[in-house]
């Protein structure tokens, strides 16, 4: 994966094609991640990218591509619970799930394997608390720390939000047929 | 699902889109500056110091709100108050930088925090060398004209006592008087905190801007790293008058009760819309911040701020309409209540240190006594309630949630005898002691029993009680040697009993008991004196030793292990000049009404602290 550092470096100074890196870099995450919360992949998309917008309005600077993939994820946790707030609930599309599991870039389509699809899947059937920390930890590899920094929680609470939701999603994954413990 | 190519031109078109509005917005506001500057230059000499000003709110992103508003007030037939406790008004606040407390000071929890680590405020604070105490002083006025003027407006004052045995001393007395243009008016709600490094003390008090006549909840900030010397930092405020706070490190939350005018103008959002802010500028919630209840019926808030008690720099802000709350603070969350009817529903918020974060409302069955009556423990919450049944009979519930579900996962109903209602509860653990009581009013009596509940498996609730024991505790804490201790009433509300329980095989006794007739005392548990380690109660009391004459006392009493009684070592007369002493217990329309004295054992001496007393007894 190009680094988001240098790619953001770039666009800051007026390169066009840093944005499109970036946004090729992080935009399926970005949108899977905002999938978690809203169930709706069209306002997951909008959602992302609002995110780069708000990147671009605050013209950070940042040294390590770490830090710049933190920035996104909580702006889009941010700007995700602004929508919820904002609206009905209201039934996710039937299939609607399809549209976030399929990339943008064949490059992410052979990362995003079958197995991390069938995974997805089950973890939407958790509750809501649990979608969003299990994408940032398994899926996007935020440490706990990071994690409890995109979602405003502390360290501890990310910690028993993990313990709680592998639990659950052992469940599911049971009734899915799927008890291979290695899965 | 797009490309990237097709998102990065998504991105930039809406990149542009925001900024071109930023600059309509942009020249508008310079518009309206270089008015403004013209006008404000014509006018100048017109100008009072204080001009504060506030992020105006568009009525239509209200619209919703404003319907509500006006929906209630045409349903209800008393409509809302004719006060206002409406927002704020600003003092400045300074970029604090400095401080740490006075070498070799430490700080020491004095307050009776209902969960560890999460501080709850008080007017008696301390460190290992210095007492703080805060008062209110009415001031001075005189009649005038037709009206009272003031000649000295009420004002706060923060005392500070050097920590030395028999040679402690008052070492200063720092005035806090009230921003110009606004006036303190309430002897009640005022309260302290000091910061773990002892540098600082904050401060909560109502406060009224006299010109607008609306009310809200100063927050200031004194440094203390030199006790001797303390200085006022800065001010920030919150609409409406002080309900609850906590203080979690450096984080105060603070919860306040804004009600809405009764004649607002929905035309502008400033009156029916909280407020937060320091001097020159204050903000209005965003409906995103504000939290509509289904079945809100009264035009007032719960106002929530997350504030940085060193800078005062508001980190966030919430309200819940139609809210009238007791606030519990856990490690986790905040919860906020709001009865409805007959049922209690509680919203619940995740924090941080710069953060407060809606997280959602469950609703339980009946309704809470108090902060008390709630517990949260590995995300589940647990509240006691007291419900009607079909019959309009009272019945005691226990109700289990699961916090990251919202669902009921365990309850035991009605576990109580018929028609008795709860009336304290404490958790330790997963060990809850809830006191109930039923009111024979024919006969004037009162009983209670005292349950301990065992909640560790959620599966298999179990309980054991007292049986029926004459009188009701209002507040129970752990004890010494493995005892629960109740404040409350014997079968009458005017005889004082403090009694000690303990859990033996199946069942929950009574040790012993201290019995005053005629006495009354303050309802407020941060007003008992608690030491477990050395068995040592005090609270002030008010004792009526003829019919309707009364004498203000301090009762410390001691619980010996040995004989298993509860006896007064020492009882403290207070100062009086003929009136009632203002630290002690106010009677007013048969309310008893907080005292605001407070002790403190210290290296073998005991401390009485009050507005007119600072007694010390060796022991």
């Amino acid at each position: 994966m190009k680094d988001c550092g240098v790619s953001g470096h770039r666009f800051l100074q007026g390169n066009s094609t840093g944005l499109e890196e970036l946004v090729s870099n992080y935009g399926d995450s970005l949108v899977r991640f905002a999938y978690c919360f809203l169930g709706d992949s069209f306002t997951a998309e909008d959602v992302m990218e609002d995110a780069f917008v708000a990147l671009i309005a605050k013209r950070k600077t940042f040294e390590t591509r770490a830090q710049c993939k933190a920035y996104l994820f909580k702006i889009a946790r941010n700007r995700c619970i602004d929508v919820l707030r904002a609206r009905k609930y209201t039934m996710p599309l039937k299939d609607d799930i399809l549209n976030v599991l399929d990339s943008s870039t064949p490059e992410d389509d052979v990362c995003f394997s079958d197995r991390n699809k069938v995974l997805y899947r089950c973890i939407q059937a958790l509750p809501d608390g649990y979608r969003g920390v299990l994408d940032l930890v398994y899926f996007e590899g935020f440490s706990v720390a990071e994690t409890a920094k995109i979602l405003h929680k502390s360290k501890k609470q990310v910690y028993n939000l993990l313990s709680r939701a592998k639990s659950q999603l052992k469940q599911v994954l049971i009734m899915e047929g799927i008890d291979d413990e290695n899965f | 699902m797009k490309t990237s190519e097709e998102r990065t031109q998504h991105i930039l078109e809406k990149t542009k889109k925001q900024e071109a509005l930023k600059r309509r917005k942009r020249v508008k506001w310079i518009s309206i500056a270089s008015g403004a500057l013209a006008l404000t230059l014509v006018f100048v000499f017109s100008f009072t110091l204080f001009n504060p000003s506030t992020e105006t709110g568009n009525p239509n992103d209200y619209a919703l709100l404003a319907e509500k508003i006006d929906e209630i007030r045409k349903r209800s037939d008393s409509g809302n108050t004719d006060q206002d406790p409406n927002g704020g008004s600003d003092s400045p606040s300074s970029d604090w930088s400095g401080g740490t407390g006075p070498a070799g000071d430490q700080y020491v929890e004095v307050t009776n925090n209902q969960v560890s680590g999460i501080v709850e405020a008080d007017v008696f604070k301390r460190s290992n060398n210095y007492i703080f105490y805060l008062c209110y002083d009415f001031g001075k006025d005189k009649y005038e004209n037709g009206g009272w003027v003031d000649i000295i407006a009420p004002y706060y004052f923060l005392r500070v006592y050097s920590i030395a045995g028999k040679n402690s001393a008052l070492v200063t007395e720092f005035n806090i008087p009230a921003a110009e243009g606004f006036r303190y008016g309430s002897y009640f709600s005022f309260i302290m905190y000091l910061s773990q490094d002892c540098s600082t003390i904050t401060i909560t008090a109502p406060c009224r801007d006299i010109e607008q006549d609306v009310y809200y909840t100063e927050v200031i900030s004194i440094d203390v790293s030199n006790p001797r010397a303390p200085k006022e930092i800065g001010r920030t405020y919150v609409s409406g008058i002080y309900k609850s706070s906590r203080m979690v490190g450096e984080t105060l939350l603070l919860a306040t009760n804004f009600t809405v005018k009764y004649n607002c103008d929905f035309k502008n959002p400033e009156d029916y819309v909280p407020a937060y802010g320091d001097l020159m500028q204050r903000s209005l919630l965003t409906m995103k911040d504000i939290y509509l209840p289904e079945n809100a019926n009264t035009a007032e808030y719960t106002v929530l701020a997350s504030i940085n008690a060193k800078t005062l720099a508001i980190n966030d802000a919430s309200a819940l309409f139609s809210y009238t709350s007791d606030i519990y603070v856990s490690e986790n969350y905040l919860f906020a209540t709001y009865t409805a009817d007959v049922d209690t529903e509680i919203a619940f918020f995740d924090y941080d240190e710069d953060s407060l974060n809606f997280c959602g409302t469950i609703a339980a069955k009946g309704t809470i006594v108090n902060q008390y009556s709630m517990d949260e423990s590995d995300n589940i919450l647990r509240v006691f309630t007291t419900s009607l049944n079909d019959n309009n009979e009272c019945e005691c519930n226990l109700q289990c949630f699961d916090l990251d579900t919202f669902e009921l996962i365990a309850s035991v109903e009605n576990f109580s005898d018929p028609n008795e209602e709860i009336m304290s509860v404490r958790f330790y653990g997963d060990t809850a002691y809830v006191c109930t009581a039923i009111f024979i009013r024919e006969e004037h009596i009162v009983n209670d029993p005292v349950f301990e509940f065992d909640l560790s498996d959620y599966d298999n609730i179990t309980w054991k009680d007292t049986g029926t024991i004459p009188g009701y505790s209002l507040s129970l804490v752990g004890f010494t040697d493995g005892t629960l201790l109740g404040f409350g009433y014997n079968d009458s509300e005017d005889t004082l009993k403090l009694e000690l329980y303990r859990t033996v095989a199946d069942s929950v006794e009574s040790v012993a008991a201290y019995i005053a007739p005629n006495t009354t005392f303050p309802d407020d548990f941060k007003a008992y004196f608690i030491d477990a380690e050395n068995g040592l109660i005090g609270l002030g009391i008010k004792y009526e030793y003829e019919r309707f004459r009364y004498v203000d006392q301090y009762l410390l009493l001691r619980y010996d292990a040995e004989t298993q009684s509860i006896e007064v070592l020492y009882t403290f007369e207070l100062f009086s000049d003929g009136y009632p002493n203002d630290s002690t217990v106010v009677i007013y329309g048969g309310h008893t009404y907080t005292t605001t004295l407070r002790g403190c054992f210290i290296d073998g001496y005991f401390y009485l602290i009050g507005k007119h007393d600072f007694q010390i007894l060796e022991f």
